[in-house]
């Protein structure tokens, strides 16, 4: 079931209906979070509820064996064994495929054939969001920042919950394991109305900007760029930064707003990350779900001293490979994870080289400017190879760009208009959209219906008639 | 208790949302279609566990030829683990009676490794001798292939594989026909790097087109000032680098003005396309061999209409033309200007005509399957008016997929009758065919060719990577081959399938029958 499917809408809606109404008994509701979960998960598979119902066993008792243990070596042990189980599920149901394929060098070096596979693992999707999502927790509980779930079902609620499930935003447990722990607050007018408006601006992204621009430019351009001159391929880059901005912040707008209306409060996962004026910003902008699990479980982790200033940027390079692989058993996640450490190092040097004097004052506008161009630049280069399937078409893609035509026959004419649209939005002020729910919050429920009616009719009537899936339901 | 206003608003959306439902006239005001919410469950049918745990593909040990080829392709028949939904035969997109079930019967029947060119008529006969001649080297001997096609072809993504393959075995003899700009979006020629601006468009497949001379490949460009131009040059190094000839394609007409063409930096020469009556015609630029540019563009006396340059070289070898129209059926070659087209064929001399459509028909709600017959009748019979003799192959369309309500990438039921359909038009016109469909593996294939590792197909199911058009043009080149290879056995009685009668069909009201 995918979430920008009206079916979706018909579920969510049964969905906090039912847990509203049994939301008073605190033995009950767990119990019928789970069940919806489970049901939505399994119109993906049903053999897909296996390894989360795995991930979750290991994980909620492991907490305990933690919490009742005092041996500081014990304690470590049952940790790393953790990870190590949680790593080997993601790794089968991930890396396999890969980790398979790109062993025949190793047994040629030792004259051997590669035995061909006994199999090959159809990637499933959500499970990097809940693996990462119940290891934070246990190491949370370790660390001694996280008390542990009351019962199995409170904990299989939290891992399962299934707004998050496919694509997060990663929510750390004393965000949602807290709210689950209490039956939800009345919905009043203002949250409600902020969570339909969240709902339809994420089906408006997504259907809209993000399969308008992916089906009649990126697409194509991408995979056959031969065809396009490099002005056109250029644009094609721009249109797919917008794209994916408007995929995945529309499913996580999507995610929100549905949570928001089963009671939960999510934090939020973007936040105009295009008007960066550098890469640090970037990443307190972009997937802020992804970049904070990243600083605070790997960044962290890592060894580091203040003397060695070179750890600072060695340690931002091996978080953001990482952070590559995460996505997609691929060299051109790796190159892709690379290119952001490579960046953010650079940042983190230039700061340490040239500090600024008087950090309140403010920049001077045209080094924001250049900031923001080079930053927004920068970003479109490492997502050629994020959207390119191999190092060879990323390549190919660059060195279209490289030629130098500047023809423009293949552009659509609306692509330029949307691009100018949402890049021009992540620049509104702040409040507006703030101002914007209080003010459809006052509205009448009669003028907020047709509104939204209005929206789905223009949304029906514009998008393409073959929804595209969610890109991070790739990872 | 007060129900809150939230809950109103998802009330009152979900009323507004039903309503249209019993409504006929507000049809159009539907959101939810009720066919997905049955859909969205299809993923506990039977076989789940399939989806997640594969069986392994078969390696390349267990597959001698991945790449598909018609000479040894993958162990696949075109009836290949996807049965016939029954809908194919039902008359909805060609009608019951004709006799369509059994060509599609049988081509659902046809393995892929013995999908060969079918030479009804021995009418490759004319194309492997000139081949047979380019292979000796004999002076001047250059065969020339003119493909005609859709999509695939406008982007010159199997053509271009095929001429790569032909002119490393036979010898490069150029680029061979192009347009002089970009008609349409989707245009390319590999190796050759072309600009233009200011003129103005005609084609068939484009807005206002209808009928009329629109050259040999479907597009003319008319332009009366010298803010028109076109720059046509080839590729520093690699294939195609060189052109020893530059064939400049025009329309003559009265009060026609002159065009400048400029070979790199040299001066300019001037063409007229004045003349007495309107005609297609064609001026020769030859320059030494190498790397050149040319530029062309009105000189201000008088509206131009230009068509294509040919590039090409005096040594022995292949020239292949790509001639695809985006858009483009073979009902849109029967719009060119008869006689105009004719000239055209005679000024180009093609010894090969390819004709490779179905990929737009296959979206078409229902065929007309006697005026499909007739179309193609009328376009070999043009072709053969221009060059008799000449070599005609009907090249079937690729598969085509789209995804159903499960979510799952199925052929369209209209390419099987499509192919089924342009088999009978090459039986019953005595000329030669090749089942690209079959070939490829037939039903599935474009589900399997987008799982493949590279992707061989784009997200759109129809248009090939380039990995998937290097296959396309594997396959055809391999199939041309084995029928030259058979012909040099017995040049003298080659081995060719006979002819048929042509399908007689009665019509009925509304041309359905």
């Amino acid at each position: 079931m995918a979430l920008v499917e009206p079916v979706f809408l018909l579920f969510a809606l049964i969905a906090c209906l039912l847990y509203r109404c049994t939301s008073r008994y605190d033995s009950l509701r767990p119990f019928v979070l789970v069940a919806l979960s489970l049901f939505f998960y399994s119109t993906w598979n049903p053999w897909y509820c296996l390894p989360i119902t795995v991930t979750a066993l290991l994980d909620y008792n492991t907490s305990w064996l933690l919490v009742r243990t005092e041996n500081a070596r014990k304690r470590s042990l049952l940790l790393s064994t953790d990870i190590l189980l949680n790593l080997s599920i993601l790794a089968v149901f991930k890396y396999f495929n890969f980790l398979h394929d790109n062993a025949a060098p190793f047994y040629t070096f030792f004259g051997r054939t590669l035995p061909p596979a006994p199999f090959r693992v159809v990637f499933m999707v959500g499970i990097s969001f809940y693996t990462f999502q119940s290891m934070s927790y246990v190491i949370d509980v370790y660390r001694g920042e996280q008390k542990p779930a009351r019962g199995f079902m409170e904990y299989f609620a939290f891992v399962s919950f299934f707004p998050t499930l496919l694509a997060g935003p990663i929510t750390r447990a004393r965000v949602l394991l807290t709210q689950l722990q209490a039956p939800p607050g009345a919905l009043t007018d203002e949250q409600g109305s902020r969570a339909l408006m969240m709902i339809a601006r994420g089906f408006i992204k997504k259907l809209v900007f993000a399969d308008y621009l992916s089906v009649n430019l990126v697409d194509r351009a991408f995979e056959l760029p031969r065809m396009f001159s490099s002005l056109e391929i250029l644009i094609a880059v721009y249109a797919f930064a917008v794209q994916i901005y408007c995929d995945f912040s529309g499913y996580s707008d999507i995610a929100i707003g549905v949570a928001q209306l089963l009671g939960f409060r999510l934090p939020d996962n973007f936040n105009a990350p295009y008007r960066s004026e550098s890469m640090v910003e970037f990443w307190r902008r972009w997937h802020i779900s992804f970049s904070t699990w990243l600083r605070d479980y790997i960044f962290f982790a890592l060894p580091s001293s203040r003397r060695a200033k070179w750890r600072l940027y060695w340690n931002t390079l091996v978080t953001f490979a990482l952070g590559g692989i995460w996505h997609g058993a691929s060299w051109t996640f790796l190159i892709w994870g690379l290119l952001h450490g490579f960046g953010l190092a650079v940042n983190h040097a230039a700061e340490a080289l040239w500090p600024r004097r008087g950090k309140q004052r403010p920049k001077h506008v045209l080094v924001r400017i250049a900031g923001v161009l080079l930053t927004f630049h920068f970003v479109c280069i490492t997502w050629i190879f994020f959207r390119c399937d191999s190092t060879q078409q990323a390549l190919e893609v660059l060195s279209g760009i490289a030629r130098g035509s500047t023809e423009l026959i293949n552009i659509p004419r609306p692509v330029p208009v949307l691009l100018v649209l949402a890049l021009l939005a992540q620049w509104l002020p702040d409040d507006w959209y703030q101002r914007a729910e209080s003010w459809f919050a006052t509205w009448p429920a009669t003028a907020q219906a047709a509104a939204l009616s209005g929206v789905a009719l223009l949304i029906a009537w514009t998008s393409h008639t073959a929804v595209t899936q969610f890109i991070y339901f790739k990872f | 208790m007060k129900l809150p206003k939230t809950w109103i608003t998802i009330a009152l959306f979900c009323l507004l949302a039903v309503i249209p439902y019993f409504a006929p006239p507000l049809e159009r005001f539907r959101i939810l279609e009720f066919r997905r919410i049955s859909a969205t469950f299809a993923a506990w049918r039977a076989g789940a566990f399939e989806r997640v745990i594969l069986k392994p593909r078969p390696t390349q040990a267990a597959n001698p030829n991945p790449t598909g080829t018609a000479g040894g392709a993958p162990a696949m028949s075109a009836a290949a683990n996807v049965p016939l939904p029954a809908s194919f035969l039902t008359g909805d997109y060609v009608g019951k009676n004709w006799p369509v079930k059994e060509d599609v019967e049988q081509i659902l029947q046809e393995p892929a490794e013995s999908v060969s060119i079918q030479d009804y008529g021995c009418g490759m006969n004319h194309f492997y001798a000139a081949l047979a001649r380019t292979e000796q080297k004999q002076p001047g001997a250059i065969t020339r292939i003119s493909h005609f096609g859709d999509s695939p072809i406008s982007g010159d993504l199997v053509s271009g594989e095929a001429r790569t393959l032909l002119q490393e075995k036979f010898g490069d003899s150029g680029h061979g026909w192009i347009f002089i700009s970009k008609p349409w979006d989707f245009y390319y020629h590999e190796g050759v790097s072309m600009e233009g601006e200011g003129w103005k468009v005609n084609s068939p497949v484009l807005p206002g087109g209808g009928g009329g001379a629109f050259g040999l490949g479907g597009a003319s460009f008319t332009g009366a000032s010298s803010s028109a131009f076109s720059e046509i040059h080839t590729m520093k190094k690699g294939e195609g680098s060189a052109v020893g000839r530059f064939e400049i394609f025009y329309r003559a007409q009265p009060h026609g003005g002159s065009f400048l063409a400029y070979v790199d930096k040299e001066e300019a020469r001037k063409f007229s396309t004045q003349a007495d009556a309107k005609a297609s015609a064609v001026v020769s630029i030859s320059v030494e061999d190498g790397g050149h540019k040319l530029k062309l563009t009105p000189q201000g006396d008088g509206a131009v209409t230009l068509y294509g340059v040919a590039l090409e070289r005096t040594a022995p070898g292949v020239v292949y033309d790509t001639l695809g129209m985006l858009g483009g059926t073979v009902h849109h070659l029967t719009l060119f200007h008869e006689d105009a087209w004719v000239e055209d064929l005679q000024n180009r001399k093609p010894d090969l005509v390819i004709l490779n459509f179905g990929t737009n028909e296959s979206n078409y709600g229902y065929l007309a399957y006697a005026e499909y017959l007739h179309n193609y009748a009328v376009v070999i019979g043009r072709i053969r008016v221009a060059l008799p003799g000449t070599s005609i192959l009907i090249m079937s369309p690729m598969d085509r997929g789209a995804r159903n309500d499960d979510g799952d990438i199925v052929t369209l039921p209209s390419i099987p009758i499509l192919v089924a359909a342009q088999q009978r038009a090459a039986r019953t016109e005595g000329v030669a065919f090749f089942n690209t469909f079959a070939a490829m593996g037939g039903m599935g294939t474009m589900a399997r060719w987008y799982d493949d590792e590279p992707r061989l197909v784009t997200g759109d199911f129809t248009h090939p990577t380039y990995t998937g058009a290097q296959q396309l043009g594997t396959m055809l080149v391999d199939a041309l081959l084995k029928g030259f290879a058979d012909y040099k056995k017995n040049p003298e009685s080659p081995s060719c399938t006979p002819t048929s009668e042509p399908v007689v069909v009665q019509k009925t009201e509304g041309g359905k029958p």
